[in-house]
């Protein structure tokens, strides 16, 4: 029974990151100039056959900015996570493996950026530098790191006093494979793959909420997510398909992530035992 | 040496450690914001002042060291507590008098928020009991609504308060009523309230928290010296109670940063004069003394908070002293 | 269950806001930016100007019907070569500190003013002055520089205590930002984060009639049309200030809100970057020109105004009706960017290196430039023309708009006090003119203009000078706008001055 919900929860999730992945594969294909997309004669129209999702105050179609929008941060959030993962891995792997003052550095390091608050700092950064995606994505990633480096450091100083890894040792590998490979490929790859699908989740939140905040998101007239949502700041209730389908699309795509990433780690961890 | 000895000798280093950390942090944080385009002259000067004047304005300001010298003087006046003058958003005043009330109001939402969401997530967890198949039908929906970040929660509540109040007007009313969240109060405990349930309930905290209780509590169920205890025929609910502190503490300190991260989003939605709407507005006006001051309190606070659950944690855990944190 | 306890909890949280409110007769407003200073002479911002209103007294005042009205000074006399003028004062005025309000403060009003070390915006309104003494405790006499007609029109400037400063030397930094005194109906109760709270003054030489007075900032325009629908209500406003145009059908036929017009000396003009090589070229601008469809802007973004074709309102005297406002015409833009030599290559026109893609930069503070800019981007894209956005908020603005230039096209609002002085604006050496514009005819005709004594000729100049910025486009000139606040019907007696707003605020009253 408990086996079965998991199943269940996992497929679902597990079809929402497919559904958002192949879209995100396809958005780019779809050819959309948003510079030529307004239309004043249809303004805020409701939801039709020829607009699924309506149009917006400037008379634009939702449902493909909708689309379009995901190409916003799926690439940067892909990278954010992929970044952040490999980035932690090894400075997990350096402070659990190296001696003397590397350790100390990468220790020390790690703990400066794990102080700085998080979400200030990134709102703090995009207020005042010129806000971009790829800023966001970036700082995101460098914050996350400390996260993912504690967690493999740990696992690196548990593992080091295991027989088979003393066993490896004496079989003669290099230290550098059974770090990279026996440790972190074959043992923290559930924990990866969480933190990685986490930072996915959080480029999307922090590039939404910037965007409510004042723009500090992805710039119009480029579609995202997180501006189409912000126009609830103009409209203020007059219609609500502009902003709801977006906000929708956030929340199921930030928790199918979380929960996808979260079980598939969980279903690993027990292959591992 | 005896354990108190131990123990002050552990939370001096961990003191002397935050504090090693805190300047670190404030170094990041004055030089991305020195580092930034445009400046407090730009917010303020008119346009056509000459280069001159504007010269002796940044003198006014400080702004004419280069940001490193400007680091140095701006940690020799901070270290006794002088975090400087506002710029632009109350010129003259200290950075304290401004930012002190507001990051106190911050503070004690965030707080307050966390700690009832602690409470419900224990109340929750001892309401579950031990997990139960069938009980994933209910939490697993609950993970996914939950899931949705709290600034999204928040504007899908201002919407809908939005649409009451369109059709409370349309059917003649124009008293304020008393549901409405964002009065123009400042008093009002209101939109504070409502703030807090939208923390409670975005960012996955509630099910998070939830899910971290339950392991906890399901894992001291089944140790061995629980049933130890059970053996010798003694109530086993002190031992809980105690082997819990630790885990909710950490799990407290962890996550408040999280949460005053989200504060400073909602706050903005609802309205509030607190440490969010201080830090945007003076980001956006250049006040860099504001800026920076907020910044190293916030990160001031989640490194207190810390050093604080170590303490509590090696009071519990007298393991944790020996093991030198 | 859990319902349940939700209902008490709000139940109980409602009773603590209506006690907490119990406070009547108190009139509130939100605004969309903070007053950044309370020190008349740093209050540049719309918001700070319009409390600055509630708390200081100027000598005189314009009245509802535009005549010169005494506030601080009883009567006045012009010297017979008009060089001069000599205000006699009001008597029994004390500031809200208790001290006594006297000549004395005038003059150092003017010389704080003048001092160099002061720095602020409006410098040039105090630079006809060339000498002011007092005469006695109740009498002032100002020199001029050059005669002047109705001088008594300039002495609109906010009087500040000369007890509460050390010297002319006003800095931004002063303690008097936050906690002004002055001799108004209003003084500071509380200065919060983001309110301000006003009291009347007791000893207000006037009557102040409503007894408090609060300002929130509220920068969600659609937080503050909520709260003015229940502006019947404990924590509802009493007026908004600018109503989004699309708002505004919501209060047409209202019970408890009516619409008053605000009159603001301002228009909206899209600068050229002269500077910029594609921009230079008078061809470029004028296809600009011809491809904006500004009507449809007008009507989708920002409601009711007047299509302009110069650097007037339609209200001023300088306004130029003969020269009419281009139409869209696209075909007109295309071809005369043909003519000029201009070819489609890739996403934009060339003429050799000359691009014609452009970067727009615009400030966030300015709410409405996000939706205009898709409008302009889609309408110049039809004639082959490529613009860039760039949102920037307003210290970024500034620095990067008016002080290093880094821009090819902005968008922007012009706001003047009463009459429009375009001279610093388009003259090759004028302090704000940003665009780098040179243009030898018109600098003669500003010359000239700023010499001549004439009022007649100075009309005429300013008509020529409409005409020739027309032909030549240094900006594309937009247009000006109907604004209108909503008010509360509960208050009474309501005139809104033109820009200044509170100007006749302590007559209005509010029923309970």
């Amino acid at each position: 029974m408990e086996a079965k919900a998991e199943r269940l929860g996992l497929w679902s999730s597990g079809a929402v990151v497919a559904v958002v992945l192949l879209l995100g594969v396809v958005a780019p294909f779809v050819a959309y100039d948003p510079a030529s997309a307004v239309d004043y004669d249809q303004q805020l129209v409701g939801p039709s056959a020829a607009h699924w999702f309506g149009t917006d105050g400037q008379g634009r179609d939702v449902a493909i900015r909708l689309l379009k929008g995901i190409e916003a941060f799926f690439l940067p959030g892909l990278l954010a996570g992929l970044a952040a993962t490999t980035l932690g891995a090894l400075a997990g792997a350096i402070a659990g493996y190296a001696e003397g003052w590397v350790r100390s550095a990468v220790l020390g390091l790690m703990q400066l950026i794990d102080t700085l608050p998080r979400l200030v700092f990134i709102i703090l950064v995009c207020t005042i530098l010129n806000p971009s995606i790829s800023l966001i994505a970036g700082v995101a990633a460098v914050l996350f790191v400390p996260n993912i480096a504690t967690v493999v450091r740990r696992k690196v100083e548990a593992l080091a006093s295991e027989d088979y890894i003393l066993a490896h040792i004496a079989h003669g590998f290099r230290p550098t494979r059974i770090l990279l490979y026996h440790i972190i490929w074959l043992q923290c790859r559930p924990l990866l793959i969480r933190q990685a699908t986490y930072v996915f989740g959080y480029v999307l939140f922090v590039e939404t909420a910037l965007s409510y905040l004042g723009d500090y998101g992805v710039q119009e007239p480029t579609p995202s997510w997180g501006n189409m949502v912000a126009q609830t700041r103009e409209l203020a209730g007059a219609a609500p398909w502009p902003w709801l389908f977006p906000a929708l699309a956030i929340v199921i795509t930030i928790s199918g992530f979380l929960a996808f990433g979260n079980l598939l780690a969980r279903r690993e961890e027990e292959a591992l035992r | 040496m005896t354990r108190a000895s131990l123990l002050l000798i552990a939370a001096l280093r961990r003191t002397a450690g935050g504090l090693l950390l805190l300047v670190g942090a404030s170094f990041v944080i004055y030089i991305t914001i020195r580092s930034a385009p445009g400046d407090a002259i730009d917010a303020i000067s008119p346009m056509g002042t000459p280069p001159e004047v504007k010269a002796k304005l940044m003198a006014e300001f400080g702004l004419d060291r280069d940001p490193l010298t400007g680091y140095v003087a701006w940690l020799s006046r901070s270290a006794v507590g002088d975090f400087g003058e506002s710029l632009v958003f109350a010129p003259g005043a200290t950075v304290m008098d401004v930012g002190l009330p507001a990051f106190e109001r911050t503070l004690a939402l965030a707080g307050l928020a966390l700690a009832a969401c602690l409470v419900l997530a224990l109340l929750g967890a001892l309401l579950l009991g031990r997990p139960h198949p069938r009980q994933q039908l209910v939490t697993g929906p609950l993970y996914f609504v939950t899931a949705a970040p709290s600034f999204v929660v928040a504007v899908l509540f201002a919407q809908g308060m939005n649409w009451f109040v369109h059709t409370y007007v349309e059917q003649g009313g124009y008293e304020t009523p008393p549901w409405y969240p964002i009065p123009i109060y400042s008093e009002s405990w209101m939109p504070y309230l409502f703030a807090g349930i939208v923390l409670v309930a975005g960012d996955g905290l509630f099910t998070d928290f939830l899910n971290a209780v339950r392991a906890e509590l399901q894992g001291l169920r089944n140790a061995q010296f629980i049933a130890a205890v059970r053996a010798k025929g003694a109530r086993t609910v002190s031992h809980i109670a105690r082997n819990m502190v630790v885990p909710l503490v950490s799990g407290y300190a962890a996550r408040l940063p999280i949460v005053l991260g989200g504060v400073v989003i909602v706050e903005y939605i609802f309205t509030l004069d607190g440490a969010g709407y201080l830090l945007l507005e003076a980001a956006r006006e250049r006040d860099f003394p504001i800026v920076v001051g907020l910044s190293v309190l916030f990160t001031a606070t989640i490194i207190v908070v810390n050093l604080l659950a170590d303490i509590v944690r090696a009071l519990v855990d007298p393991r944790e002293v020996a093991r030198g944190g | 269950m859990m319902n349940r306890l939700m209902c008490c909890l709000l139940a109980s949280v409602a009773v603590l806001t209506a006690a907490s409110a119990a406070s009547a007769q108190t009139f509130r407003y939100p605004e969309d930016t903070r007053p950044t200073s309370l020190l008349p002479f740093f209050a540049e911002d719309m918001s700070a100007v319009r409390m600055v209103e509630l708390i200081f007294d100027s000598l005189v005042v314009i009245n509802k019907r535009g005549d010169v009205e005494g506030e601080l000074a009883t009567s006045w006399e012009v010297d017979a070569d008009k060089m001069g003028i000599r205000f006699v004062l009001r008597e029994n005025v004390k500031w809200h500190d208790g001290q006594p309000f006297s000549a004395k403060d005038v003059v150092f009003t003017i010389q704080a003013a003048q001092d160099r070390k002061t720095i602020f915006n409006a410098k040039s309104k105090y630079a006809f002055i060339r000498q002011v003494s007092a005469e006695g405790d109740y009498a002032v006499h100002f020199a001029f520089d050059r005669p002047i007609n109705e001088p008594e029109r300039r002495f609109l400037f906010k009087i500040i205590p000369q007890h509460s400063f050390d010297g002319t030397a006003i800095k931004r930094t002063d303690k008097f930002n936050r906690s002004p005194i002055g001799t108004g109906p209003y003084r500071v109760r509380k200065y919060s984060l983001r309110s301000v709270e006003l009291e009347a003054n007791p000893d207000y030489w006037n009557v102040a009639k409503i007894p408090t007075v609060m300002m929130q900032h509220t920068p969600d325009k659609s937080a503050q049309v909520n709260l003015l629908q229940y502006s019947g209500g404990k924590a509802g406003v009493q007026a908004v200030i600018f109503l989004p145009p699309k708002n505004i059908p919501l209060f047409e036929n209202s019970d408890s809100v009516i619409l008053e017009p605000y009159h603001t000396v301002s228009w909206w003009y899209m600068a050229y970057n002269h500077k910029n090589s594609a921009l230079k070229d008078p061809v470029v601008r004028e296809a600009i020109a011809l491809a904006i469809n500004r009507e449809e802007l007008l009507e989708a973004h920002l409601g009711r105004g007047d299509i302009l074709s110069g650097p007037f309102t339609e209200s001023s005297p300088f306004y130029n009706f003969q020269v009419e406002p281009r139409s869209q015409d696209i075909e007109r833009a295309k071809q005369i960017l043909a003519d000029a030599g201009y070819k489609m290559r890739g996403s934009s026109l060339r003429k050799g290196r000359v691009k014609l893609d452009f970067k727009f930069v615009m400030d966030k503070e300015l709410a409405s430039n996000q939706a205009l800019f898709l409008g302009i981007q889609a309408q110049l894209k039809k004639v082959g023309i490529v613009v860039r956005p760039q949102y920037v908020d307003h210290a970024r603005y500034r620095e990067q708009v008016f002080s290093s230039q880094k821009f090819d096209l902005t968008l922007n609002v012009w706001s003047f006090e009463e009459v429009e002085d375009v001279y610093p604006l388009f003259h090759s050496e004028g302090v704000i003119n940003f665009i780098g514009y040179s243009n030898p005819e018109v600098d003669t005709l500003l010359a000239t203009a700023k010499a001549t004594r004439d009022y007649k000729k100075y009309k005429e100049y300013m008509k020529q000078l409409h005409a020739t910025l027309n032909k030549d486009l240094p900006y594309f000139f937009l247009w000006s706008l109907d604004v209108y606040s909503g008010i509360s019907k509960r208050v009474k007696n309501v005139f809104i001055q033109p820009y200044y707003y509170f100007t006749s605020f302590h007559a209005w009253e509010m029923a309970p």
